[in-house]
């Protein structure tokens, strides 16, 4: 009896020994390539340094389809898992309101949990992960919108929004017989996240901003470039389903080598300088700033900026750890760089302007001070999801050619308007 | 001339036949032609076929093996536990007269309203019970159709069977869940096969809560399918291959028991 | 036996499931209908009485994703029923191999929704897609399906046409078979022709299957999402966005949640008014059998 007693004691001590096994924390992020770099990250940590920090992380990579809806509504519901989400600044202001993802601010700030450079960030990067002061997330990915463009078949890129007009109808087949491709650009149609951050973009080159006291959609910058816009599809300069375009279709329309040139994510760029993902065009293709408005200060730009960020679950049961993480992924040196060279763009200035990164993606000679000149964030406002949506309905119309610009853009103006007096936005 | 009249139907029957299937023979054509060809603005008749797409499929990054397993499992269960749940439900809802009306109403006011109703509060339910990202809560997710379904098929089916069947086993003194297993069961049973087709058929095929509940471990086939519209491209060669292996078992099953089919899709309205 | 037997321990399993994966989820719809629940106030938002519903009736968007559902559900519904019917016809005069054909008509609607969704994205695309393609090689001119706002919804009616056809074909062929031969063999003796006969002595005899039928597709196509969302996403503008996808850009896009319960609300009423208006009709036909 007292023999069964002990062999029982030490298997249990034994087992148990082996069971308190090293933490892991979950990574949730999106395939493609950012999926793909937190991989790198994910895989160097797990060998060197699991050991020194005490715990592993473990990847789970999700499909793009819905996929910050899958976030938002995880996060909404409570639940211990995942640790760690990647999500996009648009939402930081309705996490800050809702408390959805975890306040960083407080660990930021200390030394031991953040021992890495606070200065090294792109200024825009850091203003959209903040809202009312206090830090939600840590910035992944800085992207903004690239001119993407055919170099065999454009010397030089447009500088402006007429010259690019008149390149896309050099090369769109209805109007040019002998244009080597179908349509001369494509861009975002699609009634979706990226559809209004486009339209913003030739907004903001033309001189528009969001407030003067009430929401400026009906101002003169707004209506000169929903006009552009207008002009494009009507003249059938981009393709006719272009209603249907959004990051994926962009990417397979320059794939197909019948599009001169796009306006799309920097992101996209790894991809189609890819031999075997893009075979007709991995050699052919150039990227260049968006292009501005000529004024007489100068040409003016504007560079969309989002970030794809990483947020702790409120509800995680291992936050420090999560923190550790994501400083290292984020802000030091080796991390960041990690993921630079897998083929993600991190928010640090000096792994931008790293030779070994450049000599890999030489967009980013030109993106960093794009960005810093020229880089502008969406309103930070917690109802922005829904007033982004009135917005978007609007935009669809136009693109459609449903409805003129002039009417399309007070519309959606008085009703921006309404809709945040009824939030209580204007006191 | 009764010949010629023949021939005449039979023609367009087989071009009617190619036209109602062209979408399938023409994914399973794309699913062998590499991915350059596909997205080439040009008929491409003349193609080299490859299987590339098909070895895509069994690639580290599509985990074909999961999710077929996931979507097996998922549409069995469902449908079982459906089918069982309302096998005692129609019998008491056809013998049992004063409910008649009310209950098969309301269970088949449920099939009326689009899934997406039920969308959210699902999500926030089985993210309460931990159910998220579990086979058991897709399960449980699918009943909302299975059950609704199974009921309104077999209620039709048990209405054919006259009660005196019962009247003379009840007066011998077997007790109604007897009468239920020996008697009532074999006489509807092509009913319950096509009830059971069915519902495997949706489960299989269900995308939507699919693509929401799940994340990782419980992901189905369908939802697989969509991860082929990755970060790098639409590979639209493999995403062809997907869809043509989930619509063979489909395909075989209904080869298989057609029979069975017409009698459980006609309801029995047909006397 | 003097206890009556109610009978309700058959039916307790099935109310049980019931319940929790519907009743549950329903009410808290139907609760969250009457406050102003977003993403950052769920369960405790203002209470709000009507005022998601009167947004909603004074919403144009709400009227247009209304005008879409109808226009899809009539188009759908209507070319299935008439195309359907057809073929039933076609492939029950064929005097052999009927079975054969039977098969090979209804393994479109085996197929999942979303595959067909994904079969057609492709086929559609402007540039590389097999419509486009073969029209501007074979005939020269260029056919875009989904240019034009009304052109993308019968785009999509299609979609839904080449599967749910085989569905009504299978009812109808089926009812077919077991219709007694003698009333149209007489007709067609008595000197009337085929389609006179068709449409005097079998269509009334079918009359109960077509009600049917025509409850389940409009049941069926009202609901239609997946197709829609992975091929146009509710666009050229709001063409195509049906109630169901406004219901959804509410609820994940808005994070209107209160809006978005109450949109449900409407739906459902809106489709048991039409199914029980129909259901009536059927139950009258019914019973005068």
């Amino acid at each position: 009896m007292k023999r069964w007693l002990v062999v029982l004691l030490i298997s249990f001590s034994v087992v148990l020994m082996f069971a308190t096994t090293i933490p892991e924390i979950t990574l949730f992020c999106r395939a493609g390539p950012e999926g793909d770099a937190h991989k790198a990250q994910v895989e160097y940590w797990n060998s060197n340094l699991a050991e020194k920090y005490g715990f592993k992380v473990k990847i789970i990579e999700a499909t793009r389809a819905d996929y910050y809806t899958y976030v938002n509504n995880t996060l909404l519901a409570g639940g211990k898992t995942p640790d760690i989400m990647e999500s996009f600044s648009g939402f930081t202001a309705l996490y800050g309101k809702s408390k959805m993802a975890f306040d960083l601010t407080d660990w930021y700030y200390d030394d031991t949990m953040f021992p890495y450079d606070r200065s090294d960030w792109l200024d825009i990067s850091m203003k959209l992960v903040t809202y009312n002061g206090r830090i939600y997330a840590l910035p992944t990915d800085t992207n903004t919108y690239l001119l993407f463009y055919r170099k065999d078949l454009i010397p030089e890129p447009p500088k402006t929004w007429e010259e690019a007009y008149e390149v896309a109808k050099h090369f769109t087949k209805k109007h040019n017989k002998n244009s080597p491709t179908m349509y001369g650009i494509a861009f975002y149609g699609r009634k979706s996240e990226s559809l209004p951050m486009f339209y913003y973009q030739i907004f903001r080159s033309y001189g528009g901003t969001w407030w003067y006291d009430r929401p400026a959609f009906d101002s003169e910058p707004a209506l000169k470039a929903l006009k552009w816009v207008e002009s494009v599809i009507k003249d059938g300069l981009v393709p006719p389903d272009i209603s249907t375009y959004e990051y994926m279709e962009i990417l397979g329309a320059l794939q197909t080598g019948q599009i001169a040139m796009a306006v799309q994510w920097d992101a996209a760029y790894p991809t189609l300088k890819d031999k075997n993902a893009s075979p007709l065009v991995w050699d052919k293709m150039a990227v260049a700033m968006v292009p501005g408005v000529e004024t007489p200060e100068g040409l003016r730009r504007a560079q969309s900026a989002h970030d794809q960020m990483l947020v702790i679950n409120p509800n995680s049961e291992f936050k420090k750890e999560a923190f550790t993480f994501i400083a290292w992924a984020t802000a030091s040196p080796e991390g960041a760089k990690i993921y630079a060279m897998a083929g993600a763009s991190p928010a640090r200035k000096s792994v931008l302007s790293d030779p070994e990164v450049l000599s890999k993606f030489p967009r980013f000679q030109f993106k960093l001070p794009a960005l810093d000149q020229w880089g502008y964030a969406e309103p930070q406002i917690p109802d922005y999801p829904e007033m982004k949506d009135i917005l978007n309905t609007y935009l669809a119309k136009v693109w459609a050619l449903e409805l003129d610009p002039e009417t399309a853009l007070k519309r959606a103006n008085n009703e921006i308007y309404d809709f945040l007096v009824a939030k209580g936005y204007y006191k | 001339m009764k010949r010629k009249r023949h021939v005449i139907l039979y023609t367009i029957a087989v071009l009617i036949v190619l036209l109602a299937n062209f979408p399938i023979i023409f994914i399973v054509f794309t699913s062998f032609k590499p991915l350059v060809d596909i997205m080439q603005p040009s008929l491409n008749l003349s193609f080299t076929p490859t299987l590339d797409n098909y070895k895509a499929l069994f690639s580290e990054s599509f985990d074909f093996g999961k999710y077929i397993v996931n979507s097996i499992v998922i549409a069995t269960l469902s449908t079982v536990i459906g089918v069982s749940v309302s096998i005692p439900a129609v019998y008491g809802i056809s013998r049992f007269g004063e409910m008649k009306k009310g209950v098969a109403f309301w269970i088949l006011s449920i099939r009326m309203v689009p899934p997406i109703v039920f969308a959210l509060p699902l999500f926030l339910i089985l993210r309460l019970v931990g159910l998220i990202d579990s086979s058991l809560g897709l399960i449980l997710v699918y009943l909302t159709t299975t059950v609704p379904l199974s009921v309104w098929v077999l209620n039709t089916f048990l209405s054919e069977i006259p009660k005196s069947l019962e009247e003379s086993a009840m007066l011998d003194g077997a007790s109604r869940s007897r009468i239920l297993l020996r008697i009532i069961l074999p006489l509807i049973k092509p009913g319950i096969v096509a009830v059971f087709i069915l519902n495997f058929i949706f489960s299989w095929n269900e995308f939507f809560f699919a693509l929401l509940m799940t994340q990782d471990k419980a992901v189905t086939f369908t939802v697989g399918m969509a991860r082929f519209v990755t970060g790098y491209s639409i590979y639209w060669g493999s995403i062809a291959a997907a869809a043509t292996i989930s619509m063979v078992p489909m395909l075989i099953m209904t080869i298989l028991v057609q029979k069975y089919l017409v009698r459980g899709l006609t309801f029995g309205a047909v006397k | 036996m003097a206890k009556r037997d109610n009978g309700w321990r058959f039916v307790i399993p099935a109310v049980v499931v019931l319940a929790a994966v519907v009743a549950f989820p329903f009410g808290f719809s139907l609760y969250i209908s009457f406050t102003e629940s977003t993403a950052y106030s769920i369960y405790n938002g203002r209470f709000l009485l009507l005022d998601n519903y009167l947004g909603l009736f004074k919403d144009i968007k709400f009227w247009d994703s209304l005008r879409v559902s109808s226009l899809y559900v009539a188009l759908a519904v209507g070319i299935e029923m008439v195309g359907g019917f057809f073929l039933a016809l076609l492939v029950d005069s064929l005097p052999k191999f009927k079975k054969l054909f039977m098969v090979l008509f209804i393994l479109p609607m085996m197929v999942a929704p979303l595959v067909y969704g994904i079969i057609f994205k492709l086929m559609y695309n402007s540039i590389y897609g097999f419509i486009p393609v073969f029209f501007r090689d074979v005939f020269g001119i260029e056919i875009t399906p989904l240019n034009k706002p009304f052109a993308a919804l019968f785009s999509m009616v299609v979609v839904d046409a080449f599967q749910w056809t085989s569905f009504v074909f299978l009812v109808f062929f089926s009812a077919l078979q077991a219709l007694p031969r003698e009333p149209l063999e007489a007709s067609l003796i008595d000197g009337a022709g085929y389609w006179k006969s068709v449409w005097y002595v079998t269509l009334p005899l079918l009359r109960p299957v077509t009600a049917v039928i025509l409850i389940f597709r409009i049941m069926d196509s009202f609901k239609v999402f997946d197709q829609i969302f992975v091929i146009t996403g509710g666009g050229p503008g709001a063409a195509t966005t049906t109630m169901s996808l406004y219901t959804y850009f509410l609820m994940f896009t808005r994070y209107n949640f209160g809006k978005a319960a109450a949109l449900t609300i409407i739906i459902l009423i809106t489709v048991t008014l039409i199914t029980r208006f129909a259901f009536n009709a059927l139950y009258k036909e019914v019973s005068y059998q």
